[in-house]
């Protein structure tokens, strides 16, 4: 599923003109990307939660060439399903 | 943050009533969850991508006790930061 899609279904589904709809869809992104570039995690109910990890330094290896490197401290944004999508997958 | 605040947002952003961002977002989260149920991946340009693993049945141990215990197949979703979203969390 892409964009596209949800833009599709939107337009379909709820009736919003493409031009909305992709606004729309766009914003909620932006908002939530926002956020998280403040570090502030965010949780969608049903869904599930963005956390924002700070990641240490640690050294990596190529795994090809052997070769040994170090892996700065990094941010990153880690995604944990709802209890109950993972109940759903579970199925 | 959490789901009402990105609603509250929403609604004030694009000059929507509450109860309209409210649906808008619900409904963008719902059919990303039914997407994800059906093992579809999920691409979101400048955000991310999700997609699904499935794991085998396998036996498993008790790291406590070492007991042996069958864990059951199962599915989880995970996340992949898009690019300009990787790019614009390091920079800060």
């Amino acid at each position: 599923m892409t964009k596209q899609d949800l833009i599709r279904y939107m337009m379909t589904e709820l009736g919003y003109s493409r031009r909305d709809s992709m606004a729309l869809i766009d914003k909620t992104f932006e908002i939530i990307k926002n956020s998280l570039l403040k570090g502030e995690s965010v949780r969608i109910t049903n869904f599930g939660n963005f956390v924002v990890k700070e990641k240490g330094e640690r050294i990596g290896r190529n795994p090809k060439t052997k070769e040994e490197y170090v892996i700065k401290k990094r941010t990153t944004v880690i995604f944990k399903p709802s209890t109950n999508l993972r109940k759903e997958l579970k199925k | 943050m959490k789901k009402s605040d990105v609603i509250s947002e929403l609604s004030r952003e694009l000059n929507l009533s509450q109860k309209k961002a409210n649906e808008v977002v619900d409904f963008i989260f719902e059919k990303m969850r039914e997407a994800i149920e059906n093992n579809n991946r999920i691409e979101i340009r400048g955000f991310g991508t999700f997609y699904v693993k499935s794991y085998k049945p396998r036996k498993g141990r008790n790291p406590k006790t070492g007991e042996i215990v069958s864990v059951p197949p199962k599915r989880l979703p995970f996340f992949k930061m898009g690019k300009e979203l990787k790019k614009s969390l390091i920079k800060e």
